[in-house]
């Protein structure tokens, strides 16, 4: 499968040389996950950590109420499990496959040898970074804005990660339900649907399907206080 | 063998506790529990009223306990937990006024 490549030809180990990539390569374990699929599910043992070749995958914790509640969703290059780092540590959290997923895997010990590797570590400390920046950004976006303004600056996050452009705008190159959506900024689906419906009146988007694309950046205008 | 106390790892470590920590509020906020709510309310109190000094810390004053749970709809109790949390993991401390003020 021409998508699969070794966890060696990942982004975050570009840098390294050859000897540096084979021995990564080595200790690498590989695994498509199908649609659905759990990587890992909340309160298990923390010792592997992952990282996304392609697809993409769903971080969410499940309510008291039974709700699950969307925390984030990686794509290629993401890296997940992180909690590993620490001792006898549980994942905090359901890590489940959004589509069909090729993820590598390295156990404690492994990923501690790729951090003794100083350029492999800068890639993996700003990896870790943006996932504190993209947690941090959520958490300012709920406390902050309206779900017009949260929407606006999914789309908008969501644009710079997987934007492809064109004449007409950035089209965010995922299939993305409003259910999706609605999951990632706290709203409910039909709220959703009616703020792309304005958006897309206000010529801010357009949509094809499950594609949504930004035609104006200026007028998915955030609204900056929701209190 | 790896040895963690290297100062990459180390590094590494910290930025996950810190990750773990704002995950663990994301839920909180998006659930809307008590702990959440109170965050939210402290974060949008802080970004309208508070002083900040030179080196970037937020001051809030004259915030009554009753009002704060009052505002934020969750019980004293709760707030209290909520509070309790929320120093504990560093992100903000209270200075109580008086025995019925945090």
């Amino acid at each position: 499968m021409d998508k699969i490549r070794c966890m060696k030809e990942l982004a975050i180990f570009s840098t390294l040389d050859f000897i540096e990539r084979e021995k990564i390569g080595a200790l690498a374990g590989k695994k498509v996950y199908r649609k659905n699929e759990y990587i890992f599910r909340e309160s298990e043992p923390a010792d592997t950590i992952y990282l996304i070749k392609y697809g993409r995958v769903r971080l969410f914790k499940v309510s008291e109420g039974g709700k699950e509640i969307t925390l984030d969703i990686l794509k290629e290059d993401d890296i997940l499990g992180e909690n590993t780092f620490f001792e006898d540590a549980l994942h905090t959290m359901d890590a489940q496959a959004m589509e069909e997923t090729f993820i590598c895997s390295c156990c404690k010990e492994h990923f501690g040898l790729l951090l003794q590797n100083p350029q492999a570590a800068l890639k993996i400390i700003q990896l870790l970074g943006e996932k504190l920046n993209n947690y941090t950004e959520q958490v300012a976006s709920i406390a902050f804005r309206d779900v017009k303004g949260r929407i606006s600056a999914a789309l908008l996050r969501l644009a710079g990660e997987y934007g492809r452009t064109s004449d007409e705008g950035t089209t965010i190159d995922i299939e993305l339900t409003h259910r999706d959506l609605a999951n990632l900024v706290n709203a409910s689906r039909v709220m959703v649907t009616n703020i792309l419906i304005c958006l897309r009146q206000e010529g801010a988007i357009s949509t094809n399907g499950h594609r949504i694309t930004l035609l104006s950046r200026e007028k998915l205008a955030v609204s900056p206080e929701a209190f | 063998m790896v040895t963690y106390n290297e100062p990459n790892i180390r590094l590494a470590g910290n930025i996950v506790d810190s990750i773990k920590t704002m995950a663990d509020l994301l839920y909180e906020i998006k659930a809307g529990t008590p702990l959440g709510n109170t965050l939210k309310t402290l974060l949008n109190l802080c970004h309208r009223d508070a002083k900040v000094s030179a080196g970037g810390v937020m001051t809030l004053t004259g915030i009554s306990f009753v009002a704060l749970a009052s505002t934020t709809d969750v019980s004293e109790y709760d707030l209290q937990k909520a509070l309790d949390y929320l120093q504990q993991r560093g992100i903000f401390t209270c200075r109580p006024a008086s025995w019925k003020e945090c």
